[in-house]
């Protein structure tokens, strides 16, 4: 593994190589517990009566280990990678580079060991306490430092396109961390938000939404505007239309907070500013997916042999129907049938499986032969097991919890004649069990993807150096 | 250079211009509420909790009880006839955190008080299935074998008056009204020997705590 | 000024941006400046031993119409 070539000398590939593999281990940390959490929710025996192993409490971590653990490591991991080549220079920052990659595994840390103990905010996707979010704070600042430090030394004249959606997602997250982490502490476990009631609520959403908007978006696009023109050897489709959708996307974004909020306490104007421009949102969304896709234009042959490219791709067309689905939800008559229900959770899966998990698995396959000194992975075949294996985990999940969202959402609304309900609670829970369960193999097909990733990267990591050529793939 | 060039080649332009472009939404829609009557002033019957009902919400987090449990009644026919009454803003007013939850696992709660026995809840957490056959509920012993605190009651009651500090009911004058008086803080802890518990344990679990909670929500509006 | 009216001047002066984005960026001029930064990324003859990447010598242009 160690390597002191010249690679090492011009770029710090040392912390790239540590996120890297991080974002591995965190993939299969994170979507095992969510397995976990899915046969809880069919055999809630599952918990042995334990609480640290109960349902409430593993479900924020499994939240907060795959959007913080598995995808910002991906995310710490190719921008750091893409800023430094598309800039031509070394990071940044020094001893702040290490800290950020420390920092970061010691919040996970600190999260895995609070989350399941019960300390909790309560407020979902910044769960964490106080003392953890400070630290929190301060790796992300010593990450912006970083970023933007290599970025004002950059030796090119241009910024690429992929670093301003890094930079635009660095950027928004302190803030949204910062704004939505405001509390009195009690002790050093529990605080109180400073904000009441309805107030908290749109400060939590305008939180949440963005968390999905910039992190989960805008982070990942700029590893997509990387990866999927380097891996396909051909320029992105349309510079322009990047900007254009740069620009609107970051001015977009942050409105749509509210659609969380229908129908709620939340007053009615906050509640339609957001409904619309969530709905405008579908535009800028579709222009990344489509510049993305549309790189590929002539060169489609590619995603025949090609597993890397496929995950690339495929997952930007998880993309364009989540960020059509998104739209379609936040629309108030369609929330009122779709909140609360499971449909929300295959949403957010089609996003966070298909979408993040997809592009970083692509990436991450990209980079190691690159970072560990090969020319490709150990196996390609493997790759392509892997490709299957997430895509039916995927569409076993999302399928199940459309059917089930929308059964629930017609069940917990159907009135007889006489007006009173036809079903009670219960019994759209229990017509809910069967799709639980295809939920949970589901959730099984993409673990055991994540651990034939697993091996498949400790395989080229453990392979002499420049052992594995990079093959031809031929038509 | 032309504009846009500036931008793409100054990290302070992009800087500033991207603060600019996320900030206007967050702006518009986040501060009226904090100068909206419907956010900031409580209904009238709106009472703060006991000290053992605030207990009671603090095992209700630490639980995560809200993965799973709205406490939100939309205006929708369907589910004022399920749960009663919609939500109020105004009944949230004293709520950090707002814990109005995003799935329904399990059905909303928000005026669940009144709605059970205390026998039924303390049943029902201990084994939900002994109660609804069909529930996936997680069984919640420990909640029966931990003796509350209220150690931290009287801060606790402190720093809510903190936080509600302008949003309190009013007295005639207009002046703010505490959510506790000297009085209330200096007994926080009567409510502790007094009641007695329903796990017939000499003192007070924590699941009595969450009982007390869930009894109050709601009560409002009914 | 009311509310309302802030709000409408807001959105007023986001359009007009949006537009003068939309028209630097689809301006003639610009077209083969952007090909260089999009090509840029090829051209990472990095100070490196390893050439795992793919090189692309030749420029390929961007899409013209989108």
């Amino acid at each position: 593994m160690s390597q002191s070539n010249q690679t090492e000398m011009e770029y710090n590939y040392k912390v790239v190589r540590q996120f890297t593999v991080m974002t591995v281990i965190w993939g299969i940390v994170g979507t095992l517990v969510g397995v976990l959490i899915a046969a809880q929710l069919i055999w809630p025996a599952l918990n042995f009566d334990t609480p640290w192993l109960t349902y409430s409490r593993l479900r924020p971590l499994h939240t907060n280990a795959v959007i913080f653990a598995f995808g910002t490591s991906a995310l710490f991991a190719t921008s750091y990678y893409i800023v430094q080549r598309t800039c031509r220079t070394a990071l940044f920052g020094g001893k702040l580079i290490p800290f950020t990659f420390w920092g970061w595994q010691a919040v996970i840390v600190a999260a895995a060991i609070t989350l399941p103990l019960g300390l909790t905010s309560s407020k979902e996707y910044a769960e964490l306490e106080w003392p953890i979010d400070i630290l929190i704070a301060l790796v992300w600042v010593s990450y912006a430092i970083v970023f933007f430090g290599t970025l004002i030394k950059r030796k090119t004249s241009h910024i690429y396109v992929a670093n301003w959606f890094f930079g635009g997602f660095i950027l928004t997250v302190a803030v949204l961390h910062i704004g939505n982490s405001m509390v009195i502490p009690l002790t050093w476990t529990k605080s109180y938000s400073i904000y009441p009631g309805a107030i908290d609520a749109m400060m939590q959403w305008w939180y949440g939404h963005n968390a999905v908007g910039f992190l989960l978006t805008a982070g990942f696009l700029g590893m997509m505007y990387y990866f999927v023109p380097k891996q396909a050897e051909r320029p992105v489709y349309s510079y322009r239309l990047s900007i254009v959708h740069f620009w609107a996307l970051v001015s977009l974004y942050i409105w749509a907070g509210p659609h969380h909020l229908h129908y709620t306490a939340l007053p009615d104007w906050t509640q339609s500013v957001g409904m619309v421009m969530s709905i405008v949102l579908f535009l800028p969304s579709w222009g990344g997916m489509i510049n993305g896709i549309m790189t590929l234009s002539g060169a489609w042959h590619k995603l025949r042999h090609d597993p890397i490219l496929r995950f690339l791709i495929v997952s930007l067309s998880f993309y364009g129907m989540s960020t059509f689905e998104g739209p379609m939800m936040a629309i108030k008559s369609v929330n009122a049938l779709s909140h609360y229900t499971d449909w929300t959770v295959g949403h957010v899966h089609s996003g966070a499986l298909g979408w993040v998990a997809m592009i970083s698995i692509g990436a991450m396959y990209h980079l190691i032969p690159i970072l560990f000194n090969q020319g490709r992975m150990y196996s390609t075949k493997l790759i392509n097991t892997h490709f299957w294996l997430h895509t039916t985990g995927i569409v076993l999940y999302i399928v199940a919890m459309w059917i089930s969202g929308v059964m629930q959402g017609l069940m917990w609304r159907a009135v007889n004649t006489d007006g009173t309900l036809t079903y009670s609670f219960v019994e759209s829970l229990q017509a809910s069990y069967p799709f639980y369960f295809i939920r949970f193999v589901g959730g099984v097909l993409v673990v055991t993807g994540f651990l034939l990733m697993a091996y498949n990267m400790f395989k080229t990591m453990g392979a002499k150096d420049h052992s594995l050529e990079k093959q031809e793939l031929t038509a | 250079m032309n504009k846009h060039e500036k931008v793409e080649k100054h990290v302070g332009y992009f800087f500033i211009l991207t603060i600019l472009a996320i900030s206007i939404g967050g702006l518009v829609e986040i501060t009226p509420l904090f100068f909206q009557k419907e956010t900031t002033t409580p209904v009238e019957s709106l009472r703060p909790y006991t000290a053992l009902e605030m207990e009671g919400r603090d095992i209700y987090i630490r639980e995560g009880c809200n993965n799973c449990h709205s406490q939100m009644i939309r205006p929708l026919r369907a589910e004022t006839e399920r749960y009663g009454h919609y939500s109020v803003a105004g009944e949230s007013v004293w709520e950090h955190p707002f814990l109005w939850g995003s799935k329904r696992t399990g059905p909303d709660l928000a005026r669940v008080g009144g709605r059970y026995s205390d026998d039924w809840h303390y049943a029902h957490l201990m084994n939900p299935r002994s109660v609804v056959p069909e529930s996936n509920m997680p069984n919640y012993t420990w909640l029966g074998e931990t003796a509350i605190s209220n150690e931290l009651s009287a801060r606790k009651m402190e720093l809510f008056n903190t936080l509600t500090k302008n949003r309190s009911h009013k007295d005639t004058d207009g002046n703010n009204i505490p959510l506790y008086s000297a009085n209330d803080i200096a007994n926080a802890g009567n409510e502790f020997t007094t009641t007695k518990s329903i796990t017939g344990k000499d003192s007070l679990q924590e699941v009595d705590a969450l009982i007390a909670y869930l009894q109050s929500l709601g009560h409002a509006l009914k | 000024m009311d509310y309302g009216t802030l709000r409408g001047i807001f959105t007023v002066l986001i359009f007009v941006l949006f537009i003068i984005i939309v028209l630097w960026a689809y301006s003639k001029k610009r077209k083969s400046n952007f090909d260089d930064v999009a090509n840029s990324i090829f051209d990472e003859n990095d100070k490196s031993d390893d050439n795992n990447d793919n090189e692309v010598t030749n420029k390929q242009e961007t899409n013209n119409n989108v």
